[in-house]
């Protein structure tokens, strides 16, 4: 905090700094505690015969079936083909949120008269037409991405339009007086006040990519995480199922991450 | 230009200071289906260099005559002109204070006081060095850095003066800036404000509700009626200059007040009269 206030001001407190998240090294510990709580207790049921070896597999056979996979390279294909359909989808589905969230943004008539069917595109269940669009686009690479930037658009488009129209009056009337045009006023105002919408935005939007691409696997493929989640489950293959599934779920977190590091880089240069 | 700092040398070569004329200046709003008369033949003429106060009760138009002012509204009729040209979008010697200080979150201290240069194209480092000089003589040295959300209500609306002169405007125009603030922060701003203002002479359009804020500043004060908005008086401020906090104990503050107060009031009874 800087020390050198004029007198005027000492007396007025500039607000705390926010606190981290979490105290720290307590937090960390109790983190490492419910890991360990999770995998004995996963651990107890799988050997004790509570619940059947056929549908849960303890954990130590889990991380061989992983090892195995990875050895053997069995699971680079899967996992190429699922980390593929996603990123398409996704870059797809964002690209296109942003193509049309300005142009919503910036015409209300078009915006006002096409709102209607995209909160009926949002509310409804788009997975229900992966038959659909499997019979239409093939059983390759196309319908997955399709769905997965199906999935992936609808909440990046209704945060670029909320981020590019949500500014206030006060706002507009600065940059007004200030003589911007109306491309500074995109510049210095809009599109730095939207990336605070959107970037949450595509969080959610990997996520969903990352399920339009397993549920088209599921529909039909010949390769992916979903389809090799599908084989193991009817082969019986348990401890394998559940290795695929862990790293489903160390592809989503590298998305996360990845997706973390880009807004730090944007939001340091607006 | 000279490259003497702010705070310690004379005033720097600004400007002139800007003088405004309004002439017989309406403004209509239509709102749910009836007409608003914000404003009725609206008569003001502020010379150069002067600081005027508009004061009135709420829906005299006091804003709506400032935004005019700004250019951020145009009239129904009549016409507003700034150095005898007539008004027709903001011009650029004005600065604009809100009464939300407006900031923008993501920018720091020094780049929101620096926003009006960048749209101009013309932040360089003595822009910046102005800034720095400006956010001193506000009171906030070495809060460059800082984000709006770091700071105080009083301490944003001093970041937000400094942005609106940054470009040094020969016409300042501020819209209630000091009424979201407390009694003792208002105070300090007001000396703040006086004291720039010593140092860059301009002409200065202050809107508030506050009487005795009105009587510090002004040389002065234009009590507007409602309904419609109208010039109700003029009323000149004879108290001597340099202001300083001093003069808020002194017994001709305390009766520049009470004037100013019975002119008030006495638009507001007309007013009440008039409804009925």
């Amino acid at each position: 905090m800087a020390t050198q206030l004029a007198s005027s001001v000492a007396d007025e407190t500039a607000k705390p700094p926010r606190p981290r998240g979490g105290a720290g090294p307590k937090s960390a510990a109790l983190a490492v505690l419910i890991f360990v709580a999770i995998v004995t207790t996963w651990h107890v049921l799988a050997t004790s015969g509570a619940v059947s070896p056929l549908l849960l597999a303890p954990p130590g056979d889990v991380l061989a079936a992983l090892g195995q996979m990875i050895a053997d390279g069995s699971l680079w294909p899967h996992l190429s083909a699922t980390v593929q359909e996603t990123l398409f989808g996704f870059v797809l589905a964002v690209v296109a949120a942003l193509v049309v969230g300005s142009a919503f943004a910036f015409s209300p008539i078009v915006r006002n008269a096409v709102y209607p069917y995209i909160l009926i595109s949002q509310t409804f269940p788009k997975v229900a037409i992966a038959p659909l669009i499997v019979a239409i686009f093939g059983y390759d690479l196309a319908p997955k991405v399709v769905l997965a930037a199906l999935l992936a658009f609808f909440p990046v488009l209704t945060n670029t339009i909320a981020g590019l129209t949500e500014v206030s009056d006060d706002e507009v009337n600065l940059f007004r007086s200030l003589r911007a045009s109306k491309w500074q006023e995109l510049r210095y105002l809009r599109i730095p006040n939207a990336l605070a919408f959107i970037f949450p935005a595509l969080n959610s939007a990997a996520v969903l990519a990352l399920i339009g691409a397993i549920v088209g696997e599921f529909v039909a493929s010949r390769t992916g995480i979903g389809y090799a989640i599908q084989q193991f489950t009817t082969t019986g293959e348990v401890a394998a199922t559940y290795a695929t599934l862990i790293v489903l779920s160390v592809f989503g977190l590298a998305l996360y991450g990845a997706l973390t590091i880009l807004e730090r880089l944007v939001r340091r240069n607006r | 230009m000279a490259t003497r700092t702010l705070a310690d040398g004379p005033a720097r070569a600004t400007a002139a200071p800007s003088a405004i004329t309004a002439r017989a200046v309406t403004k209509t709003f239509e709102g749910k289906g009836k007409l608003v008369h914000a404003l009725s033949d609206v008569d003001l003429e502020i010379e150069a260099g002067q600081f005027v106060s508009l004061i009135g009760p709420s829906g005299c138009g006091k804003s709506t005559l400032l935004k005019m002012i700004a250019g951020l509204l145009t009239p129904s009729t009549g016409t507003v002109s700034i150095d005898g040209a007539t008004v027709t979008e903001p011009l650029p010697q004005i600065g604009v204070a809100f009464q939300k200080p407006t900031l923008l979150r993501w920018r720091n201290v020094l780049d929101n006081i620096c926003l009006p240069l960048d749209i101009d194209g013309t932040r360089n480092a003595e822009g910046e060095a102005r800034a720095v000089d400006l956010l001193g003589l506000m009171g906030l040295a070495g809060f460059e850095k800082h984000h709006p959300k770091e700071l105080s209500g009083g301490m944003e609306q001093r970041v937000a003066i400094a942005r609106s002169l940054i470009t040094q405007p020969s016409l300042l125009l501020m819209d209630e800036p000091f009424g979201a603030l407390d009694e003792f922060t208002r105070e300090d701003l007001n000396d703040e404000l006086l004291r720039v203002w010593q140092h860059e002479p301009k002409t200065v359009v202050f809107v508030t509700h506050s009487i005795s804020e009105a009587v510090f500043l002004s040389d002065r004060v234009v009590v507007m009626s409602a309904r419609p908005g109208r010039v109700h008086a003029n009323i000149p401020v004879e108290l001597p200059r340099p202001r300083e906090r001093a003069l808020r104990n002194t017994p001709e503050f305390y009766e520049a007040i009470r004037h100013v107060r019975a002119v008030l009031d006495d638009a507001r009874l007309g007013e009440r009269k008039g409804e009925h």
